[in-house]
Parts: C-alpha cells; structure tokens; sequence
C-alpha cells in the first residue's frame, strides 16, 4: 500500500514497536519484581529467589498444581480421542446436519465463558443433588462439585479446540490416501491407524497441547465448577492476589507464564517441524529430476500460522 | 469373512476380470452425475472412459472401486454383483490421480501396503514388492520416501502398488494428467507396455482425446453422465456419431446440411450454399429428402484449391473464399469462408520450403473439397 | 444375512464418530443453556439454588424501573441530544475526508448512526435500573476496546505482514500468539501490579518528582485491561486476512491514478474485512464476558456483566435473578452475533 511513502510507513513501525512494548513490559516488570528483595512496593531492592523457594513449601500452591496437572491431563487424554473423532466425521464425511453438529462442535469456541460457568454451576447442582437423593447420601458423604465435575466442564472445551486443530491438519491430507489404503484391502480400522493417523500426528499432537495449555489456564468456568475440594492452580493464585500482592504471587505467576510459553513454542515447533519435513523432501525429490511438479502454495510454513 | 465377499472374490471363472454396469445411475442430490449407463468391459481389455470433466467418468469409476455407491442399477465385477460390497474387499485397484502415496511410509512399504493388509507372509510380499518394482523399473528407489520421487517416479509407484494386488480389474483415474508432456508419452508406452505383459482389464478414465485413441481397445464417450459412443478408435475418429463426439476427438468441419438422397448413383446431400456432396454410404437418413444433417470432415481430409482448377465427379467441391492462412509451425491451417458465411478449416503438415497452399493468399477464390470416404453424416 | 448397503455402513460410521463428543459439548453447554432459562422462571432458595415454583419475579426485577428513573419525557430528551452529539463527532472526521470517501460513504453513515444509536440507549439503559446499567456499560466499554484494539492492530499486522523475511515474519507472529496464548490470569495480573497503588508506576512518577496517581480501579485501568487481554485475538486474524488479501489489486488502484487515503478505504479495508470482522467478533464477546479484568482492574464493585453474575451465583445467592441476566447476555451476545457478523461471515469466523 502506501509502504512505499516514508511517512506511513515510519508511522507504522512506530505503533508496531509500542504494541510490542505494551505487550511485553508489564510481563516483563512482573518477572523482574519476582526476583525483588522488598516484600512490598514497586521499589527494586535487590535481587533474590527467596520468593521461588518459598513457594516450594507453600503446600496450597503445591496441591493446586498437581490437581491443575491431573485435571489437564485428564481431560486431554479424553479431548484428543473426542476431538480427532469429530474432525474425522466432519471433514471426511458428507451427511445431512454436518452444519448444526459444527456449530455444536464450535459453541465452546465464541460462548461466553462466564455464562458457560454459571449455567454449568446450576446444572452441575442439579444433577448432584438428584443423584445424592437417589442413592441416600447423607449431607456428610455427599457427592459435590470436585475434580470430576472439573474434568467434565474442561473436555467440552479442550474437544472443540483439539477438533480445530485436527481438522486443519486433515484438510492437509489428501482424501485419495485414504482412499487408496481401503482400495489396496484395509478395512476404515485399518486405514484409520496405519494411514491416517500416522499422516496427522503432528496435529494431533499440537492439538494436545494446546488443550493441555488450555485446561491449565482456565480460570473462569473452573471457578464455578470447581466446589471447595478442587481448587485448581489459577483459582488459589486468584486467591492468592486478592488477598494480598506478595512478590510470591508474581513468582508464581512467572512460572505460569513461562510454562505456557514453552508449551505453546513446543506445539509450534511441532507444527513447524511438519510442514518444513514437507518443503525439504518436497525439494530433494524435486532438484534431481527435471520434471518439476508446481509447488503446492498449501505446503508453505506460513499455511500454519494462519490455521492456528 | 461374510458372504457379501465371497460374492466378489469369485474363484477362476470364465469371466474373470470382466466389468458389466447395468442401468448404473448416481445422483448427488438433484444433480445426476451418471444417467442409467450401460456397459459391458471384456476381460483384458483396456477401455477408456473419455470426456470433459464432469461428465461423470471419474463417478462411474470410483462406483466400480467401491467409493460411492450407484443410485440405481447394479455393476457386476467378474460376473458377481458388487451391491454393497465396500472398496476394501473388492478385487479391483486404482491408480490415483493425485497418487495418494503414503507419505509416510517409503517406496517398497507402499508397494507392500496391500499385502501386509492381506496377511501374507513377510517373504512372499517381500518377493512380490520386488517383482512389482522390478516391473516398473523403480527397484533402486525401494527405500525412497514419495516425497524424494520425481512426478513420473511417483506414478510408477502407484501402479506398483495397485498390480502387485493382482488385482481382476485395474482402475486408472486420469493417472497422467498432472505429468508435463514428455513424460505423459513415454508413460503412454508404459502403460500399454504393462497392460500387453499383466493381461489385465484397465479402465482408464481421461479427458485427453490422444491418451484415449494412443492406448484404448475402445472407448467409451461419455458427457452429461451418458455414454455418447463406444468404439474402438478409429471408429470413433472417423465416425463419429453425435455432434459432441465430432467436437470433442480432435478437430473437426461440422457443416449443416440436408438430406438428398442420391445423385449420379451415389448417395448425396445438399450444402446451405446449394453444392450436392457425395458420400461414401447412405447412412443416418441422408436418403430422406429435406432431412436436416450435420457432415463432419476433418481438416486433414480437406483439400483447397484455386477456384479455376477442376474437380473430380466423386470429390466433394464446394465454391468459398480464403479467409485466413495461419503458420502453425509444423503444419499450415486455412480457413475458408463459404458463400452462406460458414467456415472450413484444412490442415497440412508443411513440406521444406513449400508452402502447403501453393500460391493462394487470402481474398482468392477457392474450392475445399474431399473425397466421400472422408465425409460422415451426423443426425444432429 | 440381510445385505448392508455402503450408505448404511457410512451413516454408522459417521453416527459412532460424531455421538460420544456431541454428547459430551451438548451436556455441558446445550443442556446448561436450557437449564439456566428455566431457572431464571423459579423461585430462589436462600443460600444457593432453586425452590421449583414458577414465577417472573427475576424478570421483573430486571426490567421494572429503578429508583434513580427520571420522568419519561426528560429522559428520552437528553437521549436524544447525546445520540445527536455523538452522530456529529463521529461524522466530522468522515466529512472532513469526504472526497476521499464514495463508496465509503455509506458505511461512513452505518458507523455515525450505529455511535449516535449505542451512545442514546447508553444513556437510557445507564439511568433505567441497576441492571441496564452494568449491560450499557459492558456493551460501551466493550466497543471502547473493539476500536481501540483495530486502531492498534491494523498497524501491527500490515507491520508483519510487510516484513520481507519469512523468518522476521514467524518470529514476529509468535511474539503476538505467546501473550494469545499465556494465562488470562496472570495478563491481567501484570497490568494490576504495574497500576497498583505503590507499583512500578507510582514509583517511576514518584521518581521524576510528580505526585503519584490512582491508576487502579478506574475506567483507564479497565479499558487498559479489556485491550491489553483482547489485542492479540486481533492482530491474528487481521494478519492472515492481510496475507490472503491480493496486493496486486491495491497496485492496480494506484496505478489507476487513487490516492493512498482513497485505495485504504475503497481497496484495502474492503479486502481484509473477513479478517476485521472475526477480530472485532472475538475482541468484543471476549471483552463483555470478561471477568477478571473487571474484577481485577475494576475493583471488585459491580462493574461488568460477569460480575453481576458472580454477585448473583456467588454471594447474593439469587440463582434466577442471575439466569435472567445470563439468559438475556446470552440472547444480546447471539442477536449482535448473527445480525452483525450475519451468516456468511459467520462461516469465516469458523
């Protein structure tokens, strides 16, 4: 466009430049504080991890992220076999309601997470309730919101953003693969493990982890299904920092902050990893020989981005 | 194993290898992709499906692999029906368009792919992946991934992997269409090379008119999801039977026409511009009086000439003007303007150094003729 | 044994994929939705839940006027005078490049009146009853973010999408999806650390000899908030509508003699307005539902929907009243949904 005037294009990179700023500096103040000495204030003291190793003794920090872990593990491993499944039936099959089971699939995606959690919260209620009166549960050993009820609200989510991600990987694969497998004698069982599945790992795969990154940091819809017996890591640090802000919290959160990170990088990596594999072999089979086939614009590592 | 496959992996009878589509039609919604087609493949014949895209030829092939199912009709591989028999038990292969390779997996796993799914044993399969490769000349690529392969490598990988099956019928979806030109002819020779040593049935599906005429025993015209003809090649060139068919294979004069019965003792039709025109045999009506008709010449059979000279009595002559002399490198094309406004088109291959038209420019006047053999008759 | 035709086989197949994770999002989103709108139609039960008598007291309560209502007529008056006002300011800049505009123009006239419309029922909404007013809010300060949250983007993601190297252009990308992708929480937790009261903020002012500032539990701090959290869910689908977008088109206005000002209204934005749409759907359902922002940044008082949520589920303990303003947010958020975005480019935004 107008990147060739000077003026423009100058004015672009500024704002670029301080949304990057606005973006970065106050993560970066808030890891910078977690190293403070002050136990209070914005005023740099002197550097210090005391805050870090007082968190390895915090006994409600550490109980909330081992629950925070067993939740999302839990229902990734459910969400990735859920999720895979839907993408298959809605990117390799044409059937009648295909467009209301996808938007059912991508309701998680745009409803308001709030409304999720208290609607939740009541039908959770209602259901416990019903069951404690059916099986005579006294109020001492009654069923209550809790890790379950956690896991049950997380996999509806996690499946929606696992079915996302597998379906762009799918719409990579060319159905006559498949096809070619069942023509050549294997049943869709056969097929499924031995062809299709091999050829969407990646996707699978980042498509864990992102539901992994995802169950970890919802704070929302766990903070209305959680129940006293499940407090989950970011609900004790929210906790945590309305009671007080202690430089313990900004460690905590650091941590977080560096977790997530290094879960979304790796599931990039991933996906990054795919698609140059592709472009390498695709130029190595494609130099020796003068019979050049066009390049595909879909193997292009840009394509990855755009479906994240 | 259920009964439905026993129907279809038959044992080794006469019909081996024989493809019968009785009334086969598939809808996709309101659209009829194929409409009630009907068509015997003798075993070990190489037939061709042929016609633009979206005639249906690719629709009718992959119900005869199993991938979709014919609305209505029913299509009998080696003699046994195969109503609801899925891909996977059925004794035909395809060669994709794209080559579906597993990307995955390298060259001689692709090529085992179908035996290892079979349960055959890891000596047997590994004896026949061997043969296969050695068959389409590809042994040294056996641990290559596809994605290391050229276009034709890859080709000749998909083909290994559909006969090491050993399949009754072989399926060929426009197997050639994304080759540059060079190699669609050398593998041209191929195909026909192991179609020749395999003895199997190959249907071929193609919108290449020259792939078609080059390999086929037949070919069947298909367009709107009907066959138009079916015929050996030559049949099909030089007597084409609908309008369609005479546009579609090559190029061709279409010049309306009625009927007029005979004149000088051979049958004849008259030209919009009053000429008669003499014909081989009377066939398609031409005998009826009035009858309005297409005659279908193709431009190498067109002769032009200066509009002084004579012309044989059993020549068609016919009085235009030329209208455009195009050099197209290997031949020259005329077009010639008739008194009604029509147009003929003749092509002749360039000698060193003559010109193929002798001296005639454009504006002279001229006549384009041919021999009756050359003309044929469409009801249009 | 009857024969089982492949159309039989494949609706199985399909049916054993699609069941169990339906299912699964079904219970927990279609039946809870259900449930909440029979909920708000109960009567409540001290100390959490539902006595299952129907009544409509919920909705009466949040539709009946509130205390600080003025006579009718004052109300609608001054309405009317905001919507002018803000239709004027909002079509000033537009006249003022008027000749730039053409087929803008109309588009132009949706903006001014759809500001001048939002700003009258503010206005009405804020001074109806307790209720109204949090909706108004969260709608206006919903919008606030929207528009801050393009003027900032757009200029980020022709940035990246401008880089030559491919590498820059990842490298750039991952930047903006690390903060799309790090806890909510601890986004919003930084923002109130830096605002807060004896912060790094006050003391760097502190330090350049000024007085310090209350910068948390404001209106800047939640706007400052609503952005900061929403700006990446921007950036992402502007950039890849910017990519997709044909260049050759806006050098071929330029070539045919348009201004800059001209090919940025009549080529570019029309070109990336797929993209402009999913970003602005997103930053704003995002924003209206947001929570810890309010909570966070707000002050904890009754500041934004979600809070009033809270307020009901959590400590007022009035579950109808609470299904009433959810069922009614969820009915805005799916209104403003299908007639903004409408069907086509709903399709997009998936």
């Amino acid at each position: 466009m107008s990147a060739t005037r000077r003026g423009p294009a100058a004015a672009i990179g500024a704002t670029a430049g301080l949304v990057y700023l606005f973006f970065y500096l106050p993560v970066f103040v808030l890891v910078l504080f977690s190293f403070n000495e002050a136990r209070t204030g914005g005023r740099w003291t002197g550097f210090t991890t005391e805050w870090y190793a007082r968190l390895a003794d915090n006994d409600q920090i550490k109980s909330a992220t081992l629950n925070s872990i067993l939740i999302a593990v839990t229902a990734t491993a459910i969400a990735v076999v859920l999720g895979t499944m839907l993408s298959l039936a809605l990117d390799r099959h044409v059937f009648r309601g295909r467009r209301a089971a996808e938007q059912v699939v991508y309701l998680p995606v745009i409803a308001p997470e709030i409304v999720t959690g208290v609607a939740l919260l009541a039908f959770f209620s209602l259901v416990l309730g019903r069951l404690n009166d059916l099986l005579g549960r006294s109020a001492a050993d009654a069923l209550r919101l809790g890790r379950p009820t956690v896991v049950i609200a997380h996999v509806a989510f996690c499946t929606a953003f696992v079915a996302l991600v597998v379906r762009s990987s799918l719409r990579n694969l060319d159905p006559a693969v498949e096809e070619a497998a069942q023509d050549l004698g294997a049943n869709p069982w056969t097929t499924f493990w031995r062809v299709t599945l091999p050829s969407i790992a990646p996707g699978v795969l980042g498509g864990a982890l992102l539901s992994f990154t995802l169950s970890l940091d919802n704070f929302v819809i766990t903070f209305f299904v959680a129940g006293p017996g499940a407090t989950t890591l970011p609900i004790e640090v929210f906790g945590q920092l309305r009671r007080t802000i202690s430089p313990e919290v900004n460690a905590i959160s650091t941590l977080i902050f560096a977790a997530s990170t290094l879960l979304l990088v790796g599931a990039l990596a991933i996906q990054a990893g795919a698609s140059k594999r592709r472009l390498r072999q695709f130029r190595q089979g494609d130099s020796p020989s003068g019979e050049a086939p066009l390049p595909d614009p879909q193997h292009s590592p840009q394509h990855t981005w755009e479906e994240t | 194993m259920t009964h439905e496959s026993s129907d279809a992996s038959t044992g080794e009878r006469p019909e081996r290898g024989s493809v019968t589509l009785q009334g086969v039609t598939k809808r996709f919604g309101k659209t009829v992709a194929v409409d009630s087609i009907d068509l015997e493949v003798k075993p070990r014949e190489f037939i061709s499906l042929l016609g633009p895209s979206g005639c249906g030829k690719t629709t009718t092939l992959r119900m005869v692999s199993g991938f979709e199912e014919p609305t209505s009709g029913r299509i009998l591989i080696s003699g046994a029906d195969t109503t609801g028999v899925p891909p996977h038990k059925r004794r035909v292969n395809t060669v994709f368009q794209s080559y579906a390779l597993f990307e995955h997996m390298t060259v001689a796993e692709n090529v085992a792919f179908g035996l290892r799914v079979k349960g055959f044993d890891k000596s047997t399969t590994a004896t026949k992946v061997a043969e296969a490769l050695d068959l389409v000349r590809l042994a040294q690529f056996a641990q290559r991934r596809p994605a290391q392969l050229s276009g034709g490598q890859k080709q000749r990988v998909a083909l290994a992997r559909a006969i090491v099956n050993e399949p009754e019928v072989l399926l060929l979806d426009e197997p050639l269409s994304a080759l540059d030109l060079k190699l669609r002819q050398a593998m041209r020779h191929e195909l026909s090379r192991l179609h020749d040593e395999l003895g199997l049935t190959f249907i071929f599906v193609t919108h290449d008119q020259q792939e078609a005429i080059t390999m086929s025993d037949r070919i069947a015209v298909m367009d709107h999801g009907r066959i138009h003809q079916l015929g050996t090649p030559s049949e099909i060139y030089e007597r084409p039977a609908s309008r369609f068919v005479a546009d579609f294979i090559g190029e061709t004069n279409l010049l309306e026409v009625i009927g007029a019965g005979h004149s000088g003792g051979m049958p004849a039709v008259r030209m919009a511009t009053g000429e008669l025109v003499p014909l081989a045999e009377a066939d398609n009506g031409s005998t009826v009086p009035d009858r309005k008709l297409l005659l279908a010449v193709r431009p190498q059979r067109v002769t032009v000439t200066a509009a002084d000279q004579p012309s044989e009595p059993d020549q068609a002559a016919v009085a235009g003007q030329m209208a455009e002399l195009l050099f197209l490198g290997d031949s020259t094309r005329a077009t010639v303007m008739l008194a009604d406004g029509s147009q003929v088109v003749a092509l002749r291959y360039n000698d060193a150094g003559h010109h193929p038209f002798g001296q005639l420019r454009p504006g002279d006047p001229v006549t384009v003729g041919w021999s009756r053999d050359a003309a044929c008759v469409i009801e249009d | 044994m009857a024969l089982v035709t492949s159309a039989q086989r494949q609706r199985r197949r399909i049916a054993a994929l699609l069941t169990p994770g339906l299912t699964w999002i079904a219970l927990a989103y279609i039946v809870p939705g259900a449930l909440i709108v029979v909920y708000s139609l109960l009567t409540p039960k001290l100390g959490g839940g539902v006595i299952w008598e129907l009544t409509g007291d919920a909705w009466d309560e949040i539709t009946s006027k509130g205390r600080r209502s003025d006579a009718d007529w004052g109300t609608l008056g001054s309405a009317a005078v905001r919507a002018l006002a803000a239709a004027a300011i909002a079509t000033l800049p537009l006249v003022a490049g008027a000749r730039y505009l053409r087929r803008s123009a109309r588009g132009a006239l949706v903006v001014a009146t759809a500001l001048g419309g939002l700003a009258g029922i503010n206005h009405l909404a804020s001074s109806y009853n307790n209720y109204t007013a949090v909706f108004a809010r969260s709608v206006v300060w919903s919008v606030w973010a929207t528009a801050v949250c393009i003027g900032l983007a757009l200029p980020l993601a022709v940035f990246i999408s401008s880089r030559r190297s491919r590498i820059t252009k990842n490298a750039l990308l991952v930047a903006v999806m690390i903060p799309f992708w790090t806890s909510m929480l601890v986004r919003t937790f930084a923002i109130r650390f830096v605002l807060s009261n004896t912060g790094p903020l006050n003391n760097a002012i502190e330090s350049l000899g000024l007085d310090r500032q209350v910068f948390l539990n404001t209106r800047f701090a939640v706007l400052l908030g609503l952005v900061y959290t929403a700006l990446p869910f921007m950036v992402l689908p502007l950039y890849a509508a910017i990519e997709r977008s044909d260049r050759a088109q806006m050098e071929a206005a330029r070539d045919l003699g348009a201004k800059p000002p001209q090919v940025f209204l009549d080529v570019f934005v029309p070109l990336i307005r797929p993209g402009l749409t999913v970003g602005s759907v997103m930053v704003f359902v995002l924003s209206v539902s947001q929570y810890l922002v309010p909570t966070l940044l707000g002050g904890g008082k009754t500041n934004m929907i979600a809070n009033l949520l809270d307020l009901q589920f959590g400590e007022a303990f009035n579950w109808p009243l609470g299904a009433a303003v959810a069922t009614l947010f969820s009915l805005i958020t799916i209104l403003s949904l299908y007639f903004v975005v409408g069907r086509r480019d709903g399709a997009d935004l998936l």
